[in-house]
């Protein structure tokens, strides 16, 4: 499903170039569930980034589906973000203005979604998450795990093939982790892959898969 | 979609409080002025669009060495112009005269009738409601009135009913023949009753010639041909027929009808008209509000837009792409600019009297007759709207999504230059307008207090038209009265009309000469200075003397002025210089003469009254001015009053130079109000910090004054040297004028900075006495 050859990231500064991603080969089959680890600052973050079509590598070839991201227009690369990918963050990122219901509706907005087909399938998740009690509180007013859950539901509303979580229980107490670990892991076994950025080696276990990154190198699997 | 964004827009709009408020109010006045003006300009612009071949029309007017330009000529003109070139498709001409309408003997109303001759109604393309479309004034005693005047004073149908009205050849009485309507549109050409010039004897009995008075304003309409051949063919027409006398060249000019409402530099033109210059002042002032309140608008959104670059990460991963992001942005703007606008209707609505006042004219805010005004206002909005959207837009597209989401750094920096760039142009105009103010005001208030030379106070004029021998005995009866100091009767008051006639030096320079008839107590009523020489006495001999002004003497070179005469009458005395007009005139060479020489115009009597007695002597000398003249009431006013006429396009300035200085100030204050509460909201965390660290109230409020007292600072420098050129010129209008001097300058620097300083403090002292740890634990 992803297909990376040679990646590499750098930003250009006056002088020289720093590299943050280097000479990165990397497959992911779909259905897989593969843990990034490493210290702070290795280019996990960017590298989740760029599979996800939010940056673009500065060398080097990624394939999605086959398709040459790489080569891609803008156009038809959000067509395919936004058809294919759901992002989960540790700061959870719900726009603060709306409300739960409306922060999952959104991405389908986005999609043209016709109304009644979007109704059908936010309460359906809602229900699903156990949150219908709390569709139109807005995002300040719930705890941390709540929150994440709503952004779990988020990326999964438009049911895509590929979910990238960037530290997903970085903010939460165990238990909530532990919660939306399960989530994660249930969305897996029903067919979605997913990449997720972990600190945790016990987060790390739900995972069939773990790429060590230091320093932009991937180390060995 | 569209939903979810003005969902958003309107939360932000309540949660932005402060932000939005100020955004909405202070575009909404500039938008507001835009309106007014723009409604204005179209309204003084359209003048004349209602006549069919308008621009083919242009009006007859009189010219000579003698006199200035005037609007009106000799009777008879337009049929002679017809009858003699070819090149005029048609002409006519008419009398304007304000008519009384009489019940017993108190006045009910006053007409606004014209008298014209045949060709009047076809020549303008009148409308005819009611009557015999070939003849519409079969006879000398008939009338035809507009729709209005009908309903307003006829209860019945008017056609056929008498109408009895005084004018300035006795009480005539009329039978109306025909109701029409008024020129279509906005016209200078103004009427509410029609009658045929031919009641008017001396018209009827005479031929065209240009001995004759000149009371008609006359129009001709061309044919294809070109203006300058029928310019040529009127002045060798004009030769032709006028033999020349003393040298004096007269004749005709042509000046086009549509330019009389805002160009006609003709004395007694058609009343109603204004000056293309008040367009100007108003659409620059219109510019410069919309400008600052839009430069505030600009500023202010995209200082918010930082705020929400968390936001615009979040959608891009969800999806959004750039179309999405500035379909939201747009809408997001809008909003506010629709608000705005609404808002701005509002405000119109309420300063609509008050700029009619000003302005003195009537507008109205309808959409439908001012569609224009709006489309173009509108149209303004969508544009600001569209900037600041691509403003922002631009800075986003350049970043990806991981900054977005991160924080604020790269956008911020530049971001803050384009905030201290409009607010730096903002006080600019404020000072400049500041300063404009304030020199306005002085010049004003020199012009008001320089000593013209003789004393005005409670000194009264009456318009005379009593024959010079019951003028004398009116005179006679009042002189004496317990209340009145001086009376004198002369051909000139300050604040009116002086003739004169242009004389000739040794150097053969054309230099004009001021005449006037005046009596004994003349010099004494004025308080004017008698440097050398004698009075006016009643010695016979006196009817052929004269005396001068130290000017005259000045100009043509005399040394010894008792010893000369003037046109061979011998000058017997010399005053000191007068300003006989308004400040912006030089003083000029003046001549006096006793009533018994030849007159030079129009009788006035002036009347100084003593102090403390003013009303009682006034009812005293109108009971006994209806003794002498029943027919026709009493004509005063105060000098002091006539002379402040001369500066009412002055007082006019300098009251929209107030206004506009006061909402550009407002406008300035409240952009830097909200960017303040933008800033300290964005560093409560740092003003924590310094605080715990140990720095005092006064170091954290000028954190935030020192960057703005900068950008104030250099507003003033570029604001003082344009501020000077433009005052400069206006004042060279003025022949006393005051010198611009720096305090001026220092004055409205410091208006500006001292308010700025105090919105800032205000906001800033906030933030810098609120308790550290709940800032800290915030963040
Ligand atoms: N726009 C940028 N310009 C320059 N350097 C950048 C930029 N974005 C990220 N970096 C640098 O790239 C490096 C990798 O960042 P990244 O966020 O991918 O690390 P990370 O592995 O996710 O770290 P953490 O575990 O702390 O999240 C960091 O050193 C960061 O400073
Ligand atoms: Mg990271």
């Amino acid at each position: 499903m992803i297909k990376l050859l040679g990646v590499s990231k750098y930003y250009q500064n006056k002088f020289d170039k720093t590299y943050i991603l280097r000479n990165i080969n990397l497959e992911i089959k779909e259905g897989e569930f593969v843990s990034i680890m490493g210290p702070s600052g290795a280019g996990k973050s960017t590298l989740l980034y760029i599979i996800g079509m939010l940056d673009s590598a500065s060398e080097g070839e990624y394939y999605f589906l086959d398709e040459q991201v790489h080569k891609m227009k803008e156009k038809r690369l959000t067509e395919l973000h936004k058809s294919h990918i759901g992002f989960v963050f540790q700061q959870y990122h719900l726009i603060d203005e709306l409300t739960v219901y409306e922060n999952i509706e959104t991405p389908l907005l986005y999609q043209k979604v016709s109304g009644s087909e979007r109704k059908g399938k936010v309460a359906e998740l809602l229900d699903r998450f156990n949150m219908v009690a709390k569709k139109d509180l807005f995002p300040n007013q719930l705890s941390g795990g709540q929150q994440q859950l709503a952004a779990i539901a988020r990326a999964i509303i438009s049911k895509p093939k590929l979910i990238l979580a960037d530290e997903p229980t970085g903010n939460l107490h165990s238990d909530q982790g532990k919660e939306i670990m399960q989530l994660l892991k249930k969305l897996n076994d029903e067919g979605t892959t997913i990449i997720q950025v972990t600190h945790s080696e016990e987060n790390a276990k739900y995972g069939n898969r773990i790429i060590k990154l230091s320093d932009g190198w991937i180390e060995k699997e | 979609m569209l939903k979810n964004y003005l969902k958003i827009a309107f939360r932000n709009i309540r949660k932005n409080k402060i932000n939005s408020l100020t955004n909405i109010l202070s575009l909404a006045i500039g938008l507001s002025a835009t309106l007014l003006v723009l409604i204005y300009v179209f309204h003084e612009t359209s003048y004349e669009n209602g006549i069919k071949d308008a621009d083919k029309i242009y009006q007859v007017y009189h010219t000579s060495k003698l006199l200035p330009k005037l609007a009106k000529v000799q009777a008879h003109s337009a049929e002679e112009l017809k009858n003699r070139i070819p090149e005029i498709e048609n002409a006519t001409e008419f009398q304007s005269e304000e008519l009384k309408i009489y019940k017993g003997k108190h006045l009910e109303r006053t007409v606004n009738n014209i008298a014209v001759d045949n060709s009047f109604f076809e020549f303008f393309d009148i409308e005819i409601v009611q009557g015999d479309k070939r003849n519409l004034l079969p006879n000398l005693n008939s009338i035809v009135v507009t729709e209005q005047f009908a309903k307003s004073f006829f209860s019945s149908n008017p056609i056929g009913q008498e109408l009895k009205l005084t004018t300035s050849e006795g009480i005539k009485e009329f039978i109306v023949t025909g109701i029409i309507k008024p020129i279509k549109g906005h016209s200078q050409i103004k009427f509410e009753t029609v009658v045929s010039e031919n009641i008017y004897r001396r018209i009827k009995e005479s031929n065209y010639s240009f001995d004759a008075a000149m009371d008609m304003y006359c129009f001709v309409k061309f044919k294809k041909s070109n203006f300058s051949t029928i310019l040529t063919k009127i002045r060798e027409f004009v030769s032709l027929v006028y033999t020349l006398d003393d040298g004096l060249e007269m004749g005709y000019g042509l000046f086009p009808l549509k330019e009389i409402h805002l160009k006609s530099d003709l004395l007694v033109q058609l009343p109603g008209c204004s000056d293309i210059k008040y367009i100007y002042i108003l659409l620059s002032i219109a510019l410069l509000l919309l400008i600052t309140s839009n430069s505030n608008f600009i500023s202010l959104t995209s200082a918010n837009f930082i705020k929400k670059i968390n936001e615009v990460g979040i959608r891009k991963t969800i999806g959004a792409d750039k179309k999405d992001l500035f379909t939201q942005f747009f809408l997001e703007n809008i909003l506010i600019i629709f608000i705005s606008f609404i808002l701005a209707f509002v405000i119109s609505f309420f300063l609509l009297s008050t700029f009619n006042n000003l302005m003195q004219i009537q507008i109205s805010l309808d959409p439908f007759t001012n569609y224009q005004a709006y489309i173009i206002t509108f149209t303004i909005t969508i544009l600001i709207a569209l900037i600041s959207t691509v403003l922002v837009s631009r800075i986003m597209a350049k970043q990806n999504v991981s900054v977005l989401l991160g924080g604020k750094i790269f956008v911020q920096n530049s971001k803050s230059y384009l905030n201290k760039f409009l607010v730096t142009c903002q006080f600019a105009i404020a000072v400049l307008l500041i300063s404009t103010t304030i020199i306005i005001r002085e010049q004003v208030s020199f012009i008001k207090n320089k000593d013209l030379g003789y004393n005005i106070d409670r000194l009264i004029v009456i318009e005379s038209s009593l024959k010079s021998q019951e003028c004398n005995s009116f005179i006679n009866e009042i002189k004496n009265y317990s209340g009145i100091e001086n009376v004198s009767r002369a051909t000139w008051f300050p604040g009116k009309l002086i003739g004169h006639y242009i004389g000739e030096n040794e150097k053969k320079e054309d230099i004009p000469v001021h005449c006037l008839n005046v009596d004994n107590s003349f010099m004494n009523t004025l308080k004017i200075k008698l440097i050398n020489g004698r009075n006016f006495n009643d010695l016979p001999t006196d009817t052929n003397c004269c005396i001068i002004n130290e000017a005259y003497a000045k100009f043509f070179n005399i040394n010894n002025p008792l010893t000369e005469k003037v046109f061979n009458n011998p000058i017997i005395g010399i005053i000191k210089d007068i300003n006989i007009g308004s400040l912006k005139q030089n003083i000029e060479p003046m001549v006096l003469y006793t009533f018994s020489k030849r007159s030079y115009g129009a009788s006035f009597i002036g009347i100084k009254i003593k102090p403390e007695r003013v009303k009682e002597s006034i009812e005293f000398i109108m009971k006994m001015w209806e003794e002498f003249s029943p027919e026709e009431p009493m004509k005063y006013s105060f000098v002091e009053d006539d002379l402040n006429n001369y500066y009412t396009e002055e007082n006019r300035l300098f009251n929209a130079a107030v206004i506009t200085s006061i909402l550009s100030l407002i406008i300035s204050l409240m952009e830097i109000f909200a960017l303040t509460a933008l800033n300290v909201e964005k560093r409560t965390k740092e003003i924590g910090i310094r605080k715990v660290l140990g720095a005092s109230v006064f170091g954290v409020v000028n954190l935030f004054i020192r960057d703005f007292s900068k950008w104030i600072l250099i507003a003033n420098l570029i604001a003082w040297p344009l501020a000077y050129y433009f005052m400069d010129k206006w004042l060279q209008d003025f022949a006393y004028r005051i010198e611009i001097s720096w305090w001026i300058f220092a004055l409205s620097g410091g208006i500006a900075l001292l308010i700025a300083l105090v919105t800032v403090s205000f906001q800033a002292i906030k933030a810098a006495t609120a308790n550290p740890v709940e800032s800290l634990r915030y963040e």
